[in-house]
């Protein structure tokens, strides 16, 4: 047997052998369908492939899916901490506006409406309808910000507040004083 | 933003609100709304500028509205921290007069109200007429703001509204401090005999249930004080089943109480007993600690006097021993360490003002007449007034104040004959009863 023949060393090639007497396709391993579906090259013209190819292929593929999985993986890493940090400042909000509620405050607070808040000597803190700027018997001391009340119970620093939203609440005055006329029901 | 509105109220949107109630009270106070008929068309206030102090409730913007229809400038704050009805105020300051009030208010905040109130005039200029209910903002501008009884266009007078500004008053004038001529509004027949009375036998058990929801039928019930408010109070619990005892320290008013068929007691005699405790003695202390310690798990404390003064609230709220929970605005409970609860309206503040809307409409129509009068006197008539000197509102105008309430009622009067009138030695028209005539 000629190495040519060794289906397991190198790719077989197709030799023209005048002295074959066995039918080709009565060797054992060899390839026996027609050319055009066969698994190597049956012809010069065509363009080399082989097994090792195959292994650069795979090697390729690895590298490329072990990049990718690395970017989306550094992707949900960094989704993860944004969330976490997302998480850390909502649970954050959560405490200064429940901390806010716990504010001493003797009448009803309205969502929408701006409130002042004051903190004592003694820590304790208050509401109040008078904002820093509006005290005539001069500020009492510990100003400790201003805020809205948003229909979630939350509260917004008035620096925070978008200039448009002051604008539509001074239209919600308005509407409620009764100067714009409502618009009738059907 | 805020800072150009010229006035301070918890929700500006609730004005629509405010104005519908106050279309309602108006057909409930024919006196304010006779008056407007009647005076409107000669504008006796104009020119004048009204800084008022008084509950800013419903019936009091109809009083401001009938300064204003007037022809006065007015500006206005509420005399008790907790008294202001929000949707009132809202509606009244929806006109573009300048109030300065909400409900559950700090006492810093209250005081920041009175001065604001003195500069929210057109101009800056100051008042020229105070009408006060309880003396705070007389006492305030003559501490801080005595330049205004003098210049050109000077503070010409003050009219008072209640017991305890009346008291203030004439301790000032005792001691020459009292700056301008001062009427008080309380002592007219048709005020403390209506308004005190009447009033608070209605909105003291409104307050009351409001709050708590108590049964009053088969409790025992305790009021300190038996004046027109502690008549009043006493009245209505017992109307409706409570048995009422009565403490007191006036002899005259003791007897009165024990011939209504009350039970006089003391503090101490009752402290164990009761289960609902009204003060109404326009004095201080008179629930102390020894009281509070002594009553009953769940019993009910509040106060319907001016001040916060007759029930010893600070013990309670700096005592270490004694935990606070609040139940709703305006109800506490302070719960002892033994485990005893005892529960505490509106903060020992006026109960049917701080748990309720204060007296009905028509009583305070009686009343808010009388300061409308008043005011009038006091602008119009100003020289025959002395400064320093404390008047009521002469009988004529007392009677002309219950004749406009009549009518709503369907009161028919009867005329005097001329030998009627001849044997009595009073004319058809009055006035009626001479001044010290008691009612």
């Amino acid at each position: 047997m000629t190495s040519d023949d060794d289906p397991f060393e190198g790719p077989p090639t197709v030799r023209e052998d005048p002295n074959a007497k066995a039918p080709r396709d009565l060797v054992v391993g060899r390839y026996q369908g027609p050319s055009s579906a066969a698994p190597y090259p049956l012809s010069r013209m065509a363009p080399a492939f082989d097994l090792v190819d195959v292994a650069k292929e795979i090697r390729n593929a690895d590298r490329t899916i072990a990049t990718m999985t690395t970017g989306k993986l550094r992707l949900l890493a960094e989704q993860m901490r944004a969330l976490q940090e997302k998480a850390r400042s909502l649970l954050e909000k959560a405490h200064v506006d429940a901390q806010l509620h716990r504010a001493k405050c003797n009448f009803q607070k309205t969502p929408g409406q701006i409130y002042h808040v004051y903190e004592n000597e003694d820590f304790t803190r208050w509401f109040s309808l008078f904002g820093p700027h509006e005290w005539r018997t001069g500020a009492p001391h510990g100003y400790v910000g201003s805020f809205r009340l948003e229909y979630d119970q939350s509260f917004t620093r008035l620096e925070d507040i978008p200039a448009e939203d002051i604008d539509a609440e001074a239209l919600q005055r308005l509407l409620g004083m009764g100067l714009v006329p409502e618009i009738p029901s059907e | 933003m805020s800072n150009e509105q010229n006035y301070k109220v918890k929700d500006i949107s609730l004005a629509a609100w405010g104005r519908k109630e106050i279309s309602i009270a108006e057909s409930e106070m024919p006196g304010l709304m006779g008056i407007r008929k009647e005076y409107g068309p000669s504008q006796p206030l104009k020119g004048a500028r009204v800084a008022g102090c008084l509950h800013m409730t419903t019936q009091t913007a109809v009083l401001i509205e009938t300064l204003t229809a007037l022809g006065a400038e007015v500006t206005w704050t509420s005399c008790n921290i907790f008294s202001t009805v929000d949707h009132a105020a809202a509606a009244i300051a929806a006109t573009g007069v300048p109030v300065f009030a909400w409900k559950g208010m700090t006492e810093k905040e209250y005081e920041e109200c009175l001065e604001s109130q003195i500069y929210a005039f057109k101009g800056g200029k100051g008042p020229n007429l105070i009408l006060d209910d309880g003396g705070d903002l007389t006492v305030w501008i003559h501490q801080k703001h005595a330049k205004l009884f003098e210049g050109a266009d000077p503070i010409r007078g003050l009219s008072e509204e209640t017991t305890t500004g009346v008291h203030r008053l004439y301790e000032m004038a005792k001691a020459g401090s009292l700056k301008v001529p001062a009427i008080n509004v309380n002592d007219s027949v048709t005020k403390s005999k209506f308004d005190n009375l009447y009033g608070c036998r209605e909105s003291l058990g409104d307050g009351l249930k409001r709050a708590t929801g108590v049964m009053f039928a088969g409790k025992t019930a305790v009021v300190a004080g038996y004046g027109d408010v502690g008549k009043g109070s006493s009245q209505a619990l017992r109307a409706l089943g409570a048995r009422v005892m009565v403490t007191e320290v006036d002899p005259i008013c003791a007897l009165q109480a024990a011939m209504e068929g009350y039970q006089v007691v003391t503090m101490e005699d009752a402290a164990p007993i009761a289960d609902i405790f009204v003060t109404a003695t326009g004095c201080n202390s008179v629930i102390r600690s020894e009281h509070l310690r002594a009553m009953k798990d769940q019993a009910i404390v509040c106060n319907i006097g001016h001040f916060d003064t007759e029930i010893d609230v600070a013990w309670l709220e700096k005592n270490p021993e004694i935990k606070e929970v609040n139940v709703k605005p305006q109800v506490d409970q302070f719960i002892f360490p033994d485990g005893k609860r005892i529960t505490l309206l509106a903060r020992g503040r006026l109960v049917n003002l701080g748990c309720a809307e204060g007296h009905p409409s028509f009583v305070m129509s009686s009343s808010f007449s009388n300061q409308t009068l008043a005011q009038i006197e006091l602008w119009q008539n100003a020289t025959q007034y002395k400064a320093g000197q404390v008047y009521v509102l002469p009988k004529k105008l007392d009677e002309k104040v219950a004749s406009f309430h009549l009518g709503k009622l369907g009161v028919k009067l009867t005329t005097l004959l001329p030998e009627q009138s001849s044997y009595l030695g009073v004319a058809p028209e009055g006035p009626f009863k001479p001044d010290h005539y008691r009612y």
